[in-house]
């Protein structure tokens, strides 16, 4: 599990660094990733990865989830939101830009 | 006027007496500052009115003079107000002020409102005073939470990221209330942007639209006689009533004011002090979504909403969020109507003390919880925490590998031990005498009551060196637990997914 950081498409010069997104990416053999959002899906906190425990855990209010993204424990409704991505020219691309929400999980 | 009269200060009555033709000065003096109130009215208990409005003439002050190097940008808002904190002689007084002062309005406003609900005031004929103070009330909330987004440090922008996470859960257009909220796709420049103008064109506007209003209410149906016990409000006798005071025992507004200037002063010394004392609030980390640890905590007025919504049970935040603001906005307008007659003082009406204990503490304890976070893992405590010795000594070789497995797969971030460690799961100190063998590894392996499954994470020798570990911690004098304890454990909430889903990844 490793954690990227990519500017966002929408970026404007006004926005700063918050154009900066970051999202975990997982590889789970050759050229299949599996790419989830930091946002947690209770209250769209910024989760982080432990690999120790392998879970997601949420500063919040303690959500957690597994390694594949599925709901653990805590108040979350569901599992992590995930990004579509593909492999072009050995570069990882992932289809992002919108803050992902409940009404919107990307 | 005299003959002796210096031509100079002639022309200058006359200048006065002009204005005074036109603009009635001193007609506009009489009916305000010098309007009758009853005698009784000029009591401690009714200065908090008066404070609610120094904080708000505070605010607007030190929000102007801080509009001078606040630059309302996601790229330079967080420079500015270091600029202001460390640059600008006495920016961070004023920071500090602006801040305390926000916090002392919410408070302030807060205590004025439980005083006019206790002494009920709201009643018969000053309904819409009640209901334009319930509107200035959600508007101070509505001011305090966009003033933090102004910070645009990591709390505002995930605080932000909290605030559209909450809309999105609305049904049918919250994806369209999200895009409102944020002004584009991300948290970013346009968000500020409008937040800004909420916080200093529309909701001082408002605000002071209907402080207009709620004092000019006050004008017209006279301040609240300082209520007596077994004095009952009825609307045929009221105003008679209230006349015949006002003529018995009215004074000029401006008589009676001493307590509202010492109390305000004191107010005044307060904000001063949590200012230069304490000093400014943030701004914290830079909103900069690529640093990873982030914590989302929101300012003190919302501190108890965030508890809540850690606390609630699973699946209750639409009820949280929309259903208990709406039944609690409804109770609140509608007070005066349901309580419109009877009894004012509060001796005499156990359900309005019992309403305000349950409320304070409510908020009092929910408040605490925000501070201190007990639902959050402790992140740190798996390497960061020490061990007593009393955990560790005289254990067998198993046991003690266990005992390293608890920390380093993180068991300790949410179970204590000896006190100390995560306080998400239960403390672990004596588990050795609440669950036997069979019943931890099967919490282990497959999770639930609100813990993680670790079936795939630990192997089959390890499951075995931390359970023989587990059920060795228990005091020396207690017997281990006997099988069955007590009945399987299923109260997981179901979410469709059987709990030892996990899969190691890396």
């Amino acid at each position: 599990m490793r954690r990227a950081v990519f500017e966002n498409p929408y970026r404007r010069e006004a926005d700063g660094q918050t154009s900066r997104v970051t999202c975990w990416v997982n590889r789970i053999q050759g050229d299949q990733f599996k790419v989830f959002a930091a946002n947690c899906t209770h209250l769209g906190c910024p989760v982080r990865w432990f690999a120790e425990s392998q879970l997601f855990l949420c500063p919040c209010h303690g959500g957690a989830f597994y390694a594949n993204g599925a709901y653990a424990a805590g108040p979350p409704p569901r599992g992590l939101y995930i990004y579509e991505n593909k492999v072009e020219n050995g570069e990882l691309k992932v289809k992002a830009g919108v803050l992902p929400t409940l009404a919107n999980p990307v | 006027m005299s003959a002796k009269e210096k031509p100079i200060t002639r022309t200058l009555v006359n200048i006065a007496m002009w204005v005074e033709r036109r603009l009635h000065v001193v007609k506009v003096w009489n009916a305000t500052a010098g309007h009758p109130i009853p005698k009784t009215s000029a009591s401690w208990f009714y200065t908090f009115g008066s404070m609610t409005l120094l904080c708000f003439s505070i605010q607007i002050l030190t929000g102007i003079l801080l509009s001078l190097a606040y630059v309302p940008s996601a790229a330079e808002a967080y420079r500015s107000l270091q600029f202001l904190n460390f640059h600008v002689e006495l920016g961070w007084l004023l920071r500090g002020m602006h801040f305390w002062g926000s916090n002392c309005m919410v408070i302030v406003m807060f205590l004025h409102m439980t005083q006019v609900f206790l002494w009920g005031a709201y009643k018969y004929p000053r309904e819409l005073t009640w209901i334009s103070g319930v509107a200035l009330l959600f508007l101070t909330l509505a001011i305090s939470f966009t003033g933090q987004v102004m910070r645009f440090d990591s709390d505002a922008f995930w605080g932000v990221g909290i605030g559209a996470a909450v809309l999105g859960r609305i049904p049918f257009i919250g994806g369209q209330l999200v895009s409102l909220l944020l002004g584009g796709p991300i948290i970013g420049s346009d968000t500020l942007s409008r937040f800004f103008a909420l916080h200093v064109f529309v909701l001082p506007g408002c605000i002071l639209a209907l402080v207009a209003l709620h004092l000019r209410l006050v004008l017209l149906n006279g301040i609240n006689d300082y209520p007596k016990p077994g004095i009952q409000v009825n609307r045929k006798t009221y105003d008679e009533r209230y006349e015949e005071t006002i003529r018995k025992e009215g004074e000029p507004f401006f008589h009676g004011i001493d307590k509202d200037l010492v109390a305000n002063g004191i107010l005044l010394l307060v904000i001063v002090s949590l200012a230069i004392f304490v000093g400014p609030f943030g701004p914290g980390i830079p909103a900069d979504p690529a640093i990873r640890i982030a914590d989302a905590r929101p300012d003190y007025p919302f501190l108890w909403l965030f508890a809540a919504a850690a606390l609630a049970p699973r699946g209750s935040e639409l009820l949280l969020f929309f259903v208990f603001p709406i039944i609690a906005t409804l109770l609140l307008i509608g007070l005066p109507f349901y309580s419109n007659q009877g009894e004012k003082h509060f001796a005499r009406r156990p359900v309005a003390i019992l309403v305000v204990i349950l409320t304070y503490l409510g908020i009092g304890m929910l408040t605490y919880a925000g501070l201190t976070g007990p639902w959050s893992p402790h992140m740190e405590a798996w390497s960061g925490t020490p061990t007593k010795r009393e955990f560790i000594e005289a254990r067998t070789p198993l046991e003690l590998q266990g005992a390293v497995l608890f920390q380093n797969k993180q068991c300790r971030n949410c179970h204590a031990l000896g006190g100390t460690g995560g306080r998400r799961g239960p403390d672990l100190s004596d588990v050795g005498t609440r669950m036997n063998q069979a019943e931890l590894v099967r919490q282990v392996i497959q999770g639930g009551g609100n813990m993680p499954a670790y079936g795939n994470n630990l192997s089959e020798q390890e499951v075995r060196a931390l359970v023989t570990y587990l059920v060795s911690l228990r005091p020396s004098h207690t017997i281990p637990a006997q099988i069955p304890s007590r009945p399987e454990r299923t109260e997981r909430v179901s979410t469709g997914e059987p709990a030892n889903q996990a899969q190691t990844g890396g």
